[in-house]
């Protein structure tokens, strides 16, 4: 990890295919923090704009639905202040099957990678901090 | 795509249902949700489109290249997208 990625922040999400998260590490979720889900995001439609259920749970669906498509068609998705959802083309490539060690192409693919704001980034950093300190 | 691009298809689609100003501040509630929920760390899991999780580094000492001088580096914190299954296979074999 290079010590200019602090730094130079946007070091880090320049290129998303190159790896930047050696030495990084994913914490245990509390137990008590549960997981949000669609359902967490419909109800919290529902509170504030008292829709019917079934109504925030298909809004949460086509949210999730529009981006995918967008994505299958090729196209860059771009939510200004949360992330940027962007389409890599990967070349063929050797690799092995892990359990059997045999060797094996890994194919020409497109792979989703994702750029967290500028907002985003520093929200999780700062909270990141205060519940560290 | 845009995000008021987005708001748009869905208003589109939901426009016997529902006001474009509610619509637009159900995406804009979606939003922030999903960033307090990735902040707070508490994870974020949609089926089939993916998950968000931080990953970590713990503090440490680094070094400012350009000068060479000792620098604090305290705990950082940086959210990650891992796509889920369906959208990675779906989105894989298009070209």
């Amino acid at each position: 990890m290079a010590d200019s990625d602090h730094i130079n922040e946007d070091a880090n999400a320049a290129d998303d295919s190159i790896r930047t998260d050696y030495g990084a590490s994913e914490e245990p979720l509390a137990p008590s923090q549960s997981k949000v889900t669609r359902a967490t995001l419909a109800e919290v439609i529902g509170e504030r704009i008292g829709l019917s259920n079934s109504l925030c749970n298909d809004l949460v669906v086509s949210f999730f639905d529009t981006i995918k498509q967008s994505l299958i068609a090729g196209d860059t998705v771009k939510i200004q202040k949360f992330a940027t959802f962007n389409l890599r083309s990967k070349k063929a490539r050797p690799g092995r099957n892990p359990k059997t060690g045999e060797e094996v192409e890994v194919s020409a693919r497109r792979v989703v990678t994702f750029r967290p704001s500028r907002k985003l980034r520093n929200l999780v950093d700062s909270r990141g901090r205060e519940s560290e300190s | 795509m845009t995000k008021s691009e987005l708001v748009d298809s869905l208003a589109e689609k939901y426009e016997s249902l529902l006001p474009p100003e509610d619509l637009e501040l159900a995406v804009d509630l979606i939003l922030d949700e999903l960033s307090e929920a990735i902040a707070d760390d508490r994870g974020v899991e949609i089926r089939g489109f993916g998950s968000f999780r931080n990953r970590h580094w713990k503090p440490r000492r680094g070094r400012n290249p350009k000068t060479g001088a000792s620098v604090e580096l305290g705990v950082r914190r940086i959210p990650f997208f891992k796509p889920g299954r369906e959208l990675r296979e779906a989105v894989a074999n298009q070209s």
